[in-house]
């Protein structure tokens, strides 16, 4: 009988090496050493495949092919005064780490975090206009500009300097015609600050990646008006929408040639003013989320950097107030009865809610993340922006206590975090 | 034909030969099977039983191979089988989740000789299953640690260094 080593030779590697050599881990086959990085998640890849010059080749490969990495655990991405300029830090709930990354592009100390997804922020730039960063690889995407909004054009203020004009065309009560009336007179906005006024969300349904699959979607000024873009697009596209501020979940279908809107529950349960988020379950449920805050009177002072200037025209700043999470309750959507239903608890997994596009994560993928617990950021964006160096909330809440906890011990933090931009979770991933 | 469980032998490196039942390898190894298909018109009315010549495998690693196969693609002792089970986390509780976290609980030297025998017989569950177990000795780790680890020499030239350091620097 012939043995069939000639046969078998095509599939693996070539006989005749000596197991002193197999066994160099730095002479493993390329393909073999992409399988491994594969498994691994983006930090541990990113220094895995530096270890050699062979490891480093099979790591290039394995960016080139554009393979998936496993399920991220979010981090939260923060500026901080412990870190040189152009980094950020990152810390890892789930396996309590924290990274320091380069934020080159322009400081994290003064760009703000208006979103987060598919491991991408949202950022602003000094014209206000919108840009999606990857902060594990640097690459950057320029979005619309804000003067490509339905109702917003480049003008001048009141001294001449430029200006954004925005039409926001709001009904208004005209005392002296005793009638009501559209105002078409436009609100002035300062340049490097509009994004301030104007975005309300930010939420992108894939990483740019997927190109024109790529959808950017706004809430915006005025009263959380919908634009949207694809990615390539030089417009912002508007969706008109009736009147509603009652908390009602919409869908909005982009599939077709023009986007179309639909209500899909009728009502929903009485709410104070609670902050409301959107979230599927890996079960593919729909969750209501319902945030109840409060202002509250912190015994220790914020510190404001030495060179903040207060704007007096937006009134005076308490460096002793903080916004804090007093309630959260859970709905279950059921889009078929058209109702919610309240739930108790989530005993399966975590919640990631903020700025960030909401997630909802099985803890079983993740050890260390705590089940039945919503991970939160401040997102508050009139608290944020104009009490810019108050305390931000980042905890645990915890379902069954009703309360939050701090997400890291202080005396475990490496790098404290500023109150400004104010920290995002996000997913980190290449591409 | 006889209807009995045809066996094969499989015989190491280092000249050691192991049964095992045809249809079970046949299942796990694409290199074995396309062995097994090759011989079979020159066997196909003899009843000597074929012995396969596996040069890049060491008894020991194959006996370790086997002793993975058999528990996974012999159809009477498997539980039951999800196929894609490899990267679920440490909570799934699969079958034979336990069975595979012990069975890569090896050193570093038996682990790369299973990675490469796996790939060599093209044993894709057990290739994956080992890429992970390789995987977890790199996560957390520095890349200090890491070439401490696998005794892996830092062979890059200086002008290398500086430019895969400028590249990565946030995850060092």
């Amino acid at each position: 009988m012939e043995p069939a080593t000639a046969n078998g030779s095509r599939f693996g590697s070539d006989s005749g090496l000596i197991a002193g050599d197999t066994r160099d881990w730095s002479r493993l086959p390329e393909d073999l050493l992409v399988s491994v990085l594969r498994a691994l998640h983006v930090a541990d890849a990113v220094r895995s495949g530096a270890v050699c010059t062979s490891w480093n080749a099979a790591y290039a490969a394995f960016r080139r092919f554009r393979l998936p990495s496993p399920k991220q655990p979010p981090c939260l991405l923060y500026a901080s005064d412990a870190l040189g300029p152009g980094a950020a830090a990152l810390h890892c709930p789930s396996t309590g780490a924290t990274l320091r990354i380069p934020f080159p592009r322009a400081p994290l100390a003064r760009r703000p975090l208006l979103g987060s997804g598919h491991g991408w922020l949202v950022t602003a730039d000094e014209a206000s206009n919108l840009h999606l960063v990857n902060p594990v690889t640097g690459a950057q995407v320029a979005l619309p500009p804000i003067t490509a909004l339905h109702h917003v054009e480049r003008g001048a203020d009141e001294q001449g300097d430029p200006a954004y004009l925005v039409y926001e065309n709001l009904i208004m009560y005209n005392y002296s015609k005793h009638r009501f009336e559209v105002n078409t007179k436009p609100g002035i906005l300062d340049m490097d600050d509009a994004y301030e006024c104007m975005y309300f969300r930010v939420v992108l349904s894939a990483g740019p990646s997927a190109g024109r699959g790529c959808v950017v979607l706004l809430l915006h000024m005025p009263q959380g008006e919908i634009s949207f873009a694809r990615l390539g697009d030089d417009r912002w596209t508007w969706v008109p929408q009736g009147d509603d501020d009652t908390g009602l979940p919409w869908s909005l279908d982009l599939n077709g040639p023009s986007p179309v809107v639909r209500k899909i529950l009728d009502s929903v349960p009485k709410s104070a003013d609670a902050s409301k988020y959107l979230v599927q379950t890996p079960a593919g449920d729909i969750l209501q989320v319902w945030r109840s805050r409060e202002e509250v009177d912190s015994e220790i002072p914020a510190e404001y950097p030495p060179d903040y200037v207060v704007d007096e025209s937006i009134g005076p700043q308490d460096p002793c107030l903080e916004l804090n999470t007093i309630e959260m309750q859970l709905y279950k959507v059921d889009l078929h009865g058209h109702r919610v239903e309240l739930i108790k608890s989530l005993p399966e997994y975590a919640l990631f809610l903020g700025y960030n596009g909401s997630m909802c994560l099985p803890v079983k993928d993740f050890p260390g993340l705590k089940p039945n617990c919503a991970y939160m950021t401040d997102d508050s964006m009139e608290y944020i922006n104009f009490w810019k160096h108050n305390r931000r909330e980042i905890g645990i809440w915890s379902l069954a206590e009703r309360s939050m906890s701090k997400l890291v011990d202080a005396s475990q933090t490496i790098y404290p975090w500023l109150n400004w931009p104010s920290p995002i979770w996000i997913q980190p991933s290449f591409f | 034909m006889a209807s009995e469980k045809k066996v094969v032998f499989l015989r190491s490196s280092d000249g050691e030969a192991f049964e095992v039942s045809e249809e079970v390898i046949s299942a796990a190894s694409v290199t074995i099977k396309g062995m097994i298909d090759e011989e079979s018109p020159s066997r196909a009315d003899t009843a000597a039983t074929t012995t396969l010549a596996i040069p890049n495998v060491t008894a020991a690693t194959l006996s370790r191979v086997l002793h993975y196969v058999n528990k996974h693609f012999d159809a009477a002792a498997v539980v039951g089988r999800p196929d894609d089970y490899i990267f679920c986390a440490p909570g799934d509780e699969h079958p034979l989740a336990r069975f595979d976290d012990d069975f890569v609980d090896v050193d570093n030297d038996t682990l790369i000789d299973l990675v490469h025998a796996a790939e060599y017989l093209h044993i894709k569950k057990l290739f994956d299953l080992t890429c992970k177990a390789v995987a977890d000795k790199l996560k957390g780790r520095t890349i200090d640690q890491i070439r401490e680890t696998f005794g892996i020499v830092n062979d890059y030239t200086v002008e290398e260094e500086v430019e895969v350091y400028r590249e990565n620097s946030w995850a060092f």
